[in-house]
């Protein structure tokens, strides 16, 4: 016996119809008088040959709303047959609708399409209310035994039956990764900020340390015997300074203009000493020394 | 016991192995199921160990192909929280939504089929991100260095444009962060159920129509065995706990 249905509504304890329980039992009818009817074709076949089981649900007002209803969640029909996943759904002008089911046969025997009923929904009634239809006819088709069973083949997107090459993944999140990466981009500027500091004063120190050694033998040259000369040898010293890579900045033109002055006057002041004092010479050499330590 | 000295093997059996087995049979369908649930089994196991996506992805397509579309689609939403910018999985996500027979909605908020993942951090992978601060740290450390030691205004131009790239970045990783956060509560219908309004059989539905198998929800809140859930249009309502998958019960 495979007397089943596809309704939840509870009925009486000794309903024979009801042998099987929890399978889905609404699927969105809406109508009045609604009626369903089961047919079966052909009506005898072979194991494994496709059946045609037809669902047609009548007097509906959503036709078009409303999903197929799962006959392959009724345990007795799932053991009897195999159904192929594919519904064909027809809507009908008059709003009924046609479920086309291809079923195989399991095994030889009786297939017995049991008894169903449908749930609807009738806007007149009162809210809420879900109706039922009446039972549509059991049909009985003959199964004979055949050479080879057919069988169902699996559906499916042709990529999904190709496996993807599994990379294996980072032990580290790409996140933790991005979050490394933000933070040494903040973390380089700023080690970068703090290194240049520390350079740049390490340069200034070794310049005021250069500029305090100039200033020295300016003072000291006033006692040497050709001050003018070790006045000019201080101020090609000082010029050459510039040069040092460490300092990464050229002479200011205005610097390189009195250096040139002096350098010249300090020329003139060896060949011609009358011409120039000597101690006005050493000052202004002093003071253009002084002057460009206290700009940097 | 006999399940303990089994385990080892069942463990040790190779999914691809399984899966080619599979597709071998694809003509029988009852025999290729068994071997897609094996294969599926064993590629979330490997998914689980190694957090590839590649692994979630075949665990997905095995799923898909042994007949459990919910779970297929569960462990592509899975993988997609973790990966968001992984295009093979976006692409099966979409396959796997083409299969499912989404009732059409009456309502907007009553649509069923969630939109295809177009959100930021579909698009931007962590690589990129991680590419644009490495040059933001360059622009910035050499705008910075350079703007120092040489006192001129052209280093302000590298270094402003660090600042720039810095804040678009952090904009940017804000933004996936509170993105990937609306995935927390993930759950798929198992089987053919009727959103309620209320968490009882007794409550009218809230869709007319059934939620079909695959249909993919958030949970909202939970009482008494019911699950509150919205579903891809906005609409809220409740569903039995055992008509779902919760993105809990296969998590890594």
């Amino acid at each position: 016996m495979i007397w089943c249905l596809i309704s939840l509504v509870q009925g009486p304890a000794d309903d024979p119809a009801l042998l099987f329980r929890g399978s889905p039992d609404f699927y969105g009818a809406i109508g009045a008088g609604v009626t369903i009817e089961a047919t079966a074709h052909p009506s005898t076949a072979t194991v494994g040959e496709a059946i045609t089981l037809t669902l047609k649900v009548s007097h509906l007002r959503n036709a078009r709303d409303c999903t197929p209803p799962r006959l392959q969640e009724i345990p007795a029909l799932a053991a009897a047959v195999q159904f192929e996943p594919d519904v064909i759904t027809s809507i009908q002008p008059d709003g009924s609708v046609t479920y086309d089911y291809r079923i195989r046969p399991r095994g030889p025997g009786v297939l017995r399409i049991p008894r169903l009923r449908y749930r609807f929904v009738n806007p007149a009634a009162p809210p809420g209310q879900q109706l039922q239809t009446t039972y549509s006819e059991a049909r009985d088709v003959p199964v004979t035994a055949s050479a080879a069973a057919i069988k169902l083949p699996v559906e499916g997107p042709a990529e999904f039956f190709e496996l993807v090459p599994v990379r294996p993944a980072s032990a580290v999140s790409p996140w933790s990764w991005l979050t490394v990466a933000v933070l040494t981009a903040i973390a380089i500027p700023l080690g970068l900020f703090a290194i240049s500091r520390f350079f740049v004063e390490r340069i200034q120190f070794q310049r005021k340390r250069h500029i305090a050694r100039l200033l020295n033998a300016l003072d000291q040259c006033r006692r040497a015997p050709d001050p003018a000369r070790h006045c000019a040898e201080i101020l090609r010293q000082f010029a050459r300074g510039y040069d040092d890579p460490a300092h990464e900045t050229t002479m200011p033109s205005d610097v390189a203009t009195d250096v040139a002055r002096l350098l010249a006057d300090c020329d003139a002041a060896r060949f011609s000493p009358e011409s120039i004092a000597i101690d006005r010479l050493i000052d202004d050499a002093r003071r253009l020394v002084q002057s460009a330590g206290a700009g940097r | 016991m006999m399940t303990l000295i089994l385990l080892p093997l069942m463990l040790s059996a190779d999914p691809a192995e399984a899966f080619a087995r599979g597709v071998e049979r694809r003509n029988d369908q009852d025999q290729a199921w068994m071997h897609f649930k094996e294969s599926s089994q064993g590629f979330e196991q490997q998914w689980r160990d190694t957090g590839s996506p590649e692994a979630a992805q075949n665990a997905a397509r095995a799923a898909y192909l042994a007949g459990n579309v919910p779970r297929a689609v569960l462990l592509v939403r899975i993988a997609l929280r973790e990966y968001p910018w992984h295009e093979g999985l976006r692409r099966d996500l979409e396959s796997m939504r083409t299969a499912i027979l989404y009732p059409r909605p009456a309502e907007p908020s009553e649509q069923l089929r969630p939109d295809p993942p177009s959100e930021l951090r579909h698009f931007v992978a962590p690589v990129d991100l991680l590419v644009l601060a490495i040059v933001a740290a360059g622009a910035t450390a050499a705008g910075a260095w350079g703007g120092w030691l040489r006192r001129t205004r052209v280093w302000l131009v590298p270094l402003g444009l660090g600042l720039l790239l810095f804040g678009i970045v952090s904009v940017v990783a804000v933004l996936i962060g509170q993105q990937s956060r609306q995935d927390a509560t993930l759950a798929v219908v198992r089987d053919v159920s009727i959103l309620r309004r209320g968490n009882a059989e007794s409550y009218d539905p809230r869709i007319a129509v059934p939620l079909p198998p695959g249909t993919e929800v958030r949970t909202i809140g939970r009482r008494g065995g019911w699950c509150r859930v919205q579903v891809a249009g906005g609409a809220t309502g409740w569903l039995p706990e055992s008509k779902l998958i919760t993105a809990e019960s296969v998590q890594r």
